[in-house]
């Protein structure tokens, strides 16, 4: 599997024949949705209370500017620095400048999408630093060297046997059965206690930026955000422009909805707002607090039809319900962002010419936008999408002469009607003996793994006609 | 400015609907209204509050004074550990506690790894979440919240509120002065479902966290508490 999204069907097929794989997104996709649902119904209100959400998101992003601003400032009353990066290079430059300021030689990661979606890890260790992921989930696909799986938990997709050969072949501890879960959380904590306890630098993401006092918020379940917050003399939040709120109660709201359809939780163990460095008076946290800003094309997203896109909180709730998602796996997407949401805003970021089959991993079923807790219309921006890679001609000539032609005939039902008539006897006599066809010629998917019954009785539209309803 | 930052803000305005005005903007905002409430579990506060935290599994305990949680918090501690040492930030309401009168011996310090308990004093608690609400300070440093193997968090009950709102209402008081680098609301101990799943107490942080309520709570009320409350193995 390549970890590109220009290999997304290569990858695709390649999971569909990963038994594992399978078993363990089959299992996701029962539990994660089951979950969710009992939570959001205990919670009622859940229309209005994610339109509300939306429309604090919407002034924000229509006066993102003020609210930048008015963050920074506060940022900077804080005795914080605020950097801004225009793309992913810069934002990895960025952070490794103050790595090398401060001669540091371990940094500890907590979960960072934004760093993820720079490479700043491999940018990082490039240049010497030692680089440890300390979520759990992102340290075991750290160690296994593999992309993530899922934007909440990246290594959902492997099973407890693969994790334990991973820790057994990883973890130099000698012999040990690690019969459970719990035996490998704890082998786990005892070797990430020791990072968490070296690391010259704390590298963080942000769930949200509080404008009105500067604070970041961090959403975690382990613990090990806040260790990397509190233990390394520099913390550096990597975090985008477009996660900025106004108020604390704005990003109260929105946690009433993240979590919940995040992992069925009314909320998570840990839920910390962070700004600057350690207070004069204050006996432990870091010396130095930065906050790097991303664009990365979200202000070119800002203002277009996709604007919605910008509000996605990251809960994954449109992949644990997505039926692409759930056959493929996050992999074979080849993106840090997976599923529903990864398939818009990856074209949106690395542009439509590298990401252009992603739009189409769609069956149009409309489960995302159901659950979706920002109200984002994830099926109409996939559509909007593959009307432009239609229009960029991004798509098979095959492909778009065959559009055409379908566009052609449903402006012409007589004729579509006729044709398909037409096809419909060829058919007919081409399997009149055998009951079935074993190839369709040029729609040949389908019969590349069955056989296509004979048409009886005509077209749909002729029975319609003849009263057969 | 740096030459990104003017180039992005630049971006930003003219990609943007919004006003110029920065009071259209406030008032636009206040215009929204606030967000649909949380329903709590049960029309009582506390007992929200408590079966809430106890879901979560944190474990929770019962003290009608200061002086009857030193002595709850002693027994917890001799029990786990075998000792009655702990490690404690320098809040004015834990040093005026009666610690020697319950034997319990508490260093005033920043703690350490080998540290297996430490204690904070809640500066809230939200009914709706089952959270206690901690600041990082010289009161609370953070490696006292996440750095031991007990946390142990005495919470008053008049320092009990309802929502996220009425929460954010108090804390905007209490910070008006002084802000502090970190404000943490904690529901449980640390947890993990990152291998395939399983949920796991206890990653990198506390393994356990342990309430002591301070205040009126009737009898029926901790007896129903107690009874759901996870059995922790003291």
């Amino acid at each position: 599997m390549k970890f590109s999204s220009e290999h997304f069907l290569d990858n695709a097929h390649e999971a569909l024949a990963n038994e594992t794989l399978q078993e363990n997104m089959a299992l996701l996709g029962a539990f994660l949705p089951a979950v969710r649902d009992n939570a959001i119904d205990q919670l009622g209100q859940f229309k209005e209370l994610r339109s509300y959400v939306k429309s604090v998101r919407d002034h924000t992003l229509d006066n993102l500017d003020h609210y930048l601003r008015q963050y920074e400032e506060q940022v900077v009353l804080n005795g914080g620095h605020v950097h801004w990066a225009r793309d992913g290079a810069e934002l990895n430059e960025i952070v490794l400048e103050i790595c090398q300021q401060h001669q540091a030689r371990k940094v500890a990661k907590g979960k960072s999408m934004i760093t993820e979606e720079t490479g700043l890890t491999e940018h990082l260790e490039k240049a010497g630093l030692q680089v440890t992921e300390t979520d759990l989930g992102e340290y075991i696909i750290q160690i296994a060297e593999q992309p993530p799986g899922h934007i909440v938990g990246p290594a959902l997709h492997m099973s407890v046997d693969e994790i334990r050969e991973l820790f057994f072949e990883h973890h130099d501890l000698g012999p040990r059965e690690l019969p459970d879960p719990p035996a490998m959380v704890q082998e786990a904590r005892k070797i990430l206690r020791q990072r968490f306890l070296e690391a010259d630098i704390g590298i963080i993401g942000a769930n949200a930026l509080i404008a009105e006092d500067g604070r970041s918020l961090l959403v975690t379940n382990e613990g090990n955000g806040d260790l990397v917050s509190t233990l390394p003399k520099v913390q550096i939040v990597c975090t985008s422009i477009d996660r900025v709120l106004p108020r604390p109660e704005d990003s109260s709201a929105l946690l009433r909805l993240l979590v919940r359809t995040a992992v069925g939780s009314v909320t998570t163990e840990y839920v910390s707002y962070y700004s600057g460095p350690r207070r004069p008076d204050d006996v432990d946290g870091p010396e130095e607090f930065h906050v790097v800003l991303l664009d990365n094309r979200r202000s070119d997203i800002l203002g277009s039809n996709y604007q919605d896109m910008l509000a996605c909180m990251r809960c994954g709730a449109c992949l644990n319900h997505c039926p692409i998602y759930i056959s493929t796996g996050g992999q074979a997407y080849g993106s840090v962002y997976p599923g529903p949401m990864g398939s818009i805003l990856t074209p949106l970021l690395n542009g439509l010419e590298t990401a252009n089959d992603l739009p189409n991993a769609c069956t149009a079923c409309g489960r995302c936008a159901e659950v979706c807790p920002a109200e984002i219309p994830l099926p109409d921006l996939l559509r909007d999408l593959r009307a432009e890679e239609l229009e960029q001609k991004l798509s098979p000539a095959s492909w778009r002469w065959g559009m055409k032609i379908h566009g052609l005939l449903a402006r012409m039902p007589w004729l579509y009607q006729l044709l398909t008539g037409i096809a419909i006897k060829v058919m007919y006599w081409l399997g009149r003996r055998r009951g079935y066809l074993s190839s369709l010629l040029v729609p040949n998917g389908w019969t590349q793994v069955r056989d296509f019954p004979t048409p009886q009785n005509g077209t749909f539209m002729s029975q319609w006609k003849k009263g057969r309803r | 400015m740096t030459e990104a930052q003017t180039e992005i803000l630049e971006r930003v305005r003219k990609a943007q609907y919004g006003s110029d005005d920065d009071f259209e903007i406030q008032q636009s905002l206040a215009a929204l209204g606030s967000a649909p409430a949380a329903p709590l579990d049960f029309d009582n506060v506390l007992e929200s509050f408590l079966l809430r935290l106890s879901r979560n599994t944190a474990s929770v305990d019962f003290a009608a004074n200061r002086a009857e949680a030193v002595q709850r918090i002693s027994d917890f501690l001799y029990k786990k550990h075998a000792t009655r040492r702990v490690v404690a930030g320098h809040d004015s309401r834990l040093a005026a506690m009666p610690w020697r009168e319950g034997g319990v011996l508490v260093r005033f310090d920043v703690a350490a790894p080998e540290d297996p308990a430490s204690i904070s004093y809640a500066k809230l608690a939200v009914a709706e979440s089952g959270s206690v609400v901690l600041f990082s300070n010289r009161d609370n440093p953070a490696a006292n919240n996440w750095l031991v193997t007990d946390h142990i968090v005495i919470v008053d009950g008049q320092d009990l509120v309802a929502s996220y709102e009425d929460a954010w209402a108090r804390i905007r008081n209490l910070t008006e002065n002084a802000s502090p680098r970190g404000i943490h609301f904690i529901s449980g101990p640390s947890s993990t479902a990152d291998i395939a799943g399983h949920m796991v107490k206890g990653a990198h942080g506390p393994l356990c966290l342990h309430i002591v309520y301070i205040g009126d709570a009737d009898a029926d009320l901790q007896a129903r508490v107690l009874e759901k409350a996870v059995d922790i193995k003291i």
